[in-house]
């Protein structure tokens, strides 16, 4: 005897959009970046316009499904940058569920994603320094990783802003 | 689908609301705050000690601009102040790495030419690591 599940439309709409945040993720391990631990994390962009759009839960499953599987198409399943990726993905969804719970302080999809991202590198450089390297030289890093999630927070801020408005635009009369 | 937060639908669809402008502004002054106090341990030169051989260190302000003329091992080695900063300009050395080294401007930095003899050190205040000691 088997277990049948069967999934629901929510659970449709979660596996499209896991799949092409998974998409974005794997085209992006293909640039390459100036330094370790720095890249666009443009897959966020689905996972803040799902989280305006559908809820925390619905992002939550979005970013931890595409963490999953984006590490086991590329091959670095359970290695230290997933594990980073992992710290960054749980430390960014913590940002977006207290700011939930703030009622989001009238931030829009770009402020969001600025947060988000900037927890996601803080989270990311506790994990590394208590995990991988607890020199402080690494400090002198800090600003850098926060500078750049500062300024891709910014850009896939603006991104899911604009799928966002074409997704309301779309459905306004629906 | 109906949209969740229609709150959102009053304020301009893209670009920055108020309280996203004040996030940035937060955001911005934050990282310039951590460049300031992780990357301070850079302390700034007062003077030049200049030291050739086993002679005696000199001394040298860094607030005069001027060209040393210094005899070491090898030959004459020129040194120049400039802005605060020090360069060997010139230098009787096959290598000439010390002139390559360029300006350095930060208490506890070091400019040496080896063949020639000569040491410069740069003393602030106090005296942040140079590389050797990290």
């Amino acid at each position: 005897m088997s277990i049948r599940l069967s999934p629901s439309l929510e659970d449709h709409r979660i596996a499209k959009l896991a799949a092409l945040s998974v998409g974005i993720a794997v085209i992006e391990a293909a640039i390459p970046s100036p330094l370790p631990g720095i890249k666009p994390g443009l897959a966020n962009i689905i996972a803040i316009a799902v989280y305006f759009l559908l809820g925390w839960r619905a992002a939550a499953w979005v970013s931890i499904l595409r963490i999953l599987v984006s590490g086991l198409i590329l091959g670095t399943f359970l290695s230290p940058g997933f594990i980073l990726s992992v710290a960054g993905g749980v430390s960014s969804l913590i940002a977006l569920a207290l700011l939930s719970h703030i009622g989001k302080l009238g931030l829009s999809p770009v402020g969001v994603a600025i947060l988000a991202a900037l927890a996601h590198s803080l989270g990311q450089f506790v994990v590394a320094y208590w995990l991988f390297v607890p020199h402080p030289g690494l400090f002198y890093l800090l600003p850098v990783f926060l500078t750049a999630a500062l300024v891709f927070g910014l850009i896939s801020g603006f991104l899911s802003q604009m799928l966002i408005t074409k997704y309301r635009v779309q459905h306004e009369f629906s | 689908m109906a949209t969740k937060h229609a709150e959102n639908s009053s304020q301009p669809r893209i670009g920055l609301n108020r309280p996203d402008q004040v996030l940035l502004v937060i955001v911005c002054m934050g990282i310039g705050f951590l460049y300031g106090n992780i990357w301070s341990g850079q302390v700034v030169a007062e003077q030049l000690s200049l030291k050739v051989a086993d002679q005696a260190e000199q001394h040298f302000h860094l607030d005069k601009d001027q060209v040393i003329e210094i005899h070491g091992e090898l030959g004459l080695s020129r040194i120049e102040i400039k802005n605060h900063r020090v360069r060997f300009l010139s230098s009787p050395c096959q290598s000439q790495f010390c002139v390559r080294q360029g300006w350095v401007q930060h208490g506890g930095e070091t400019l040496a030419c080896l063949p020639n003899k000569i040491v410069l050190h740069l003393q602030g205040k106090e005296n942040a690591f140079d590389s050797i000691n990290f």
